[in-house]
């Protein structure tokens, strides 16, 4: 990086702490640092649900999974405007029916004590291991950028983050969000004029779409499934090759995508307290549910748009050239001495199935028509396509033999954005990186210390606590929060796709928190402990199918939720809910 | 239960009701929905077939 670039890039984060520190004002008491004084306008919380799930995930993940994967990814997020609107209708009006700083204390009126806290508790955990992980996410980008370990760069963001969070609560977070998702929208944007900037000149935009499609990566909804079975295989099953794959071992399909992801995004918007807090700011519940809608028009065409950019991201490397080996971990063990044999003759097999994949991709692109029109040619380009993929993840085995599934998913945006932006927009695409995590951990942060004061210091600990100690008190707790999240994120330094990850965590117990909470609306019959034991069945559930069965995550949600209605409701038949007199 | 948006000038639901601004987020995304699936026709080529 350039001085220029660290001018750019400091310059930003030293803004973002100060907009955020600079908002202390309005968080006096837990009203102010929990649910932003119910002051906050509908547009800004609304950026700010986008900017929260747009962590740097989105911009590092996604534009990776559109390079190795095409637009296929979009089909999980087709059930989000459908859940918007759910949410709108039937959860927002009964959060804004009470004053309350977490979803989680109404629980407690419609069970009882122990349905709230443990539903409070289960957010606690899933979102402390996920948070881990999206503060690993952007430390990956910096220790690329900087040189620096991993390590350090985790600590960090986490230390920055935590900073302006814990002293200005939730209002810091919404408006420095706005920020963020200004940033890291300009930052998208640059990079796509880039690659089209570079890429036009050979290709028109509609053959760029072809050859991207000939290779498979404009698979953006499949109506027909890959696999029909729809009888799921055991892990014993795959184990001893027994039987065919199923339909639910598919990761993203349009179904799984609509009902799956209409269940995540329930879940993820209306139970989770890092966004459904976003609920709890605006004055009422037009403001919450215009916020919400915000997202539900815009998140699809922006994940399509982030998808598209690593697509032609793929392009440009099937044009130009590329690594063998995107993750510098694995460039640098390839040097080592024993491997570089290995890596040297596996470096001439790339060369060679690249060569051929752009000799045949050159020739697709000659011809008249759609490429589906030339079978024979779209076979030897397919063929060479698989056959780079093949080459590039023997070589990912070789350099790391002790990672299950070596991928460098995460890793190709930041090569490419070092190679190839120019001085200044490269300062501000890593400060775009910079500013999604950063929007989506402060989020989270706010939401687990609102969660812990709110659900167990002032209801267990010291319910005759005045508000100034439990605005204190919240303090510490986002500290200690922070700390607790950034060395988690230590520990999820491995491989994979983040934002996969991320989504799977999410999802062992999405589906359940959904169900206790459509339980709280529905099922007037269940009582405290069929909300409870609803919630652990719940989680049983996932357990269970995810130990038998090979199911991908998406599915867990519905599992999750349908589970906790099971238990819930036959509990709710033998020990009904005592009337309130 | 209280929604908060009587008799609030300020807050009324664009397009006038909430329905009619749910009718058109379904709508706007079956629409985006099946912009993907012709896209996805017309110059996907699923690998191997």
């Amino acid at each position: 990086m350039r001085l220029v670039d660290w001018i750019v890039f400091f310059a930003f984060l030293a803004y973002v702490v100060w907009d955020g520190v600079r908002r202390r004002a309005g968080a006096k008491d837990l009203e102010g640092y929990y649910a932003g004084g119910r002051s906050i306008p509908w547009w800004a919380a609304g950026l700010s649900i986008m900017a929260t799930q747009a962590s740097a995930i989105t911009v590092i993940g996604t534009t990776g999974q559109g390079h190795e994967g095409g637009l296929e990814f979009v089909q999980s997020y087709f059930g989000l405007p459908f859940a918007m609107v759910l949410l709108s209708i039937f959860l927002v009006p009964y959060y804004r029916s009470r004053n309350v700083l977490t979803p989680y204390e109404l629980l407690e009126e419609r069970f009882g004590p122990a349905s709230r806290s443990l539903t409070s508790l289960v957010f606690l955990c899933s979102r402390c291991l996920a948070l881990g992980i999206v503060i690993y996410a952007p430390a990956v980008a910096l220790s690329a950028i900087l040189g620096i370990g991993t390590t350090t760069a985790v600590l960090l963001i986490g230390v920055l983050t935590t900073g302006y969070t814990l002293v200005g609560g939730v209002s810091a977070v919404i408006w420095t969000d706005v920020k963020q998702m200004s940033v890291i929208l300009i930052g998208l944007v640059i990079v796509f004029g880039m690659l089209l900037w570079d890429l036009l000149p050979q290709f028109s935009f509609g053959k760029m779409l072809e050859l991207a499609g000939a290779a498979d990566k404009l698979g953006a909804l499949e109506l027909t499934p890959a696999h029909e079975s729809l009888w799921p295989r055991s892990h014993a099953d795959i184990e001893r090759h027994i039987g065919e794959p199923s339909f639910w071992e598919e990761k993203y399909n349009v179904w799984s995508g609509l009902f799956g992801g209409l269940f995540l995004h329930l879940s993820y918007f209306g139970c989770d307290n890092s966004q459904a807090q976003r609920l709890l700011t605006g004055k009422d519940a037009a403001q919450s549910k215009k916020s919400l809608l915000m997202s539900a028009f815009a998140k699809v065409p922006m994940q399509g748009f982030v998808l598209l950019i690593g697509v032609l991201m793929w392009l440009f490397y099937a044009t130009h050239g590329q690594p063998m080996l995107f993750k510098p971990d694995h460039q640098v063990a390839a040097e080592k001495a024993e491997l570089a044999p290995r890596v040297a003759a596996l470096q001439i097999e790339f060369d060679a199935a690249w060569a051929e994949r752009k000799a045949s991709m050159e020739q697709l692109a000659a011809l008249d028509g759609l490429p589906a029109e030339h079978p024979e040619q779209v076979a030897r380009f397919q063929r060479a396509v698989r056959a780079v993929a093949d080459v590039r993840a023997r070589a990912r085995k070789t350099v790391a033999p002790d990672t299950p599934n070596p991928k460098d998913t995460n890793d190709i945006f930041c090569r490419w954005i070092l190679d190839e932006m120019p001085p200044v927009l490269l300062g501000l695409i890593i400060a775009a990186i910079f500013a999604a995590a950063m929007s989506s951990i402060d989020s989270v942060l706010n939401a687990l210390s609102a969660a812990t004061v709110v659900d167990f210091y002032r209801r267990w600990l010291r319910p005759a606590c005045s508000e100034r100690e439990a605005l204190r008190a919240g303090k510490v707790v986002t500290l200690l929060w922070g700390a607790t999240a950034t060395f988690t994120a230590l520990f999820f330094a491995g491989g994979g796709s983040i934002i996969e990850r991320i989504n799977e965590v999410g999802s062992w117990f999405y589906g359940s928190l959904l169900g206790i909470f459509v339980m709280a609306l529905f099922v007037r019959r269940a009582g405290d402990l069929a909300g409870a034991l609803g919630l652990c069945g719940g989680m049983a559930a996932v357990l269970l199918v995810h130990n038998t069965w090979k199911v991908e995550f998406l599915w867990y949600n519905v599992v999750g939720l349908v589970g906790v209605l099971l238990v819930g409701g036959v509990t709710a038949l033998f020990v009904p809910r005592r009337s309130p007199g | 239960m209280a929604d908060g948006t009587l008799g609030d000038p300020g807050t009324r639901p664009p397009l006038g009701s909430w329905p009619r601004l749910y009718a058109l987020v379904c709508a706007a995304a079956v629409l985006v929905m099946a912009i993907l699936w012709w896209f996805t026709a017309h110059f996907n080529v699923r690998m191997g077939s």
